[in-house]
């Protein structure tokens, strides 16, 4: 608990600084690619990525209990109806008012220091959680 | 314009699949449960990984301010 709790600490002050640099420069892609290679190496470290641990799948199918379509269709429905938008926009050129893009509309959002530093945060969390999950699971014992 | 409202409808559409499937489970599967089966192959989970790099890299070295 306490690592966590350390863990989102750093976390945030992370993405409060990374979230204050200029976009399009070299410091902000470093500090996405630092973050990205932290959460790949502690996931591949967990053997997460590797074929030879069916337990991890194992792991992953206990957690999504019930896989049939019937359940993840309303999903599906959702990623294929937010494609269709997006490439409609990307046709109209990515920056249209009349449809405008998935990136176009964040744009707004990431107005302030403050919001952006929020989705940020958010983002590394999206990341970090599962590495965190599966971490845990592995010092209790399962999946090994 | 038209394409706002569907965005938000879209929005709106992905918080009721989730309330829905948090008060009747068997329905539905959440958010989460989707991507626990999707990273049940190595391969879903590569790709959940490559989406997750893909949208910071896209969201937070590439944006444009509006108005700038």
């Amino acid at each position: 608990m306490k690592r966590v709790a350390l863990l989102a600490l750093v976390a945030a002050v992370f993405a409060w600084w990374a979230s204050g640099v200029t976009p399009f420069t070299t410091l902000a892609y470093i500090l996405v690619a630092v973050a990205t290679v932290c959460v790949v190496v502690n996931y591949v470290a967990l053997g997460a990525l590797s074929p030879q641990r069916p337990q991890i799948s194992r792991y992953y199918q206990a957690r999504a209990e019930d896989t049939s379509f019937r359940r993840w269709a309303p999903w599906m429905g959702v990623v294929l109806l937010a494609l269709t938008l997006e490439i409609v926009g990307l046709s109209l050129g990515g920056r249209s008012a009349t449809v405008p893009t998935v990136s176009t509309m964040l744009d707004h959002l990431l107005l302030y220091h403050w919001s952006r530093a929020v989705l940020y945060f958010l983002w590394l969390s999206v990341g970090i959680w599962p590495v965190v999950r599966l971490s845990q699971r592995t010092q209790q014992g399962e999946p090994q | 314009m038209i394409g706002t409202i569907f965005w938000f409808a879209l929005l709106a559409a992905c918080l009721s699949i989730e309330v829905l499937s948090r008060l009747r489970p068997p329905s539905a599967a959440t958010l989460v449960q989707t991507c626990d089966m999707i990273a049940t192959k190595v391969l879903g989970r590569c790709a959940l990984l490559f989406f997750w790099a893909f949208v910071g890299l896209h969201l937070f070295t590439r944006y444009t301010l509006p108005g700038h």
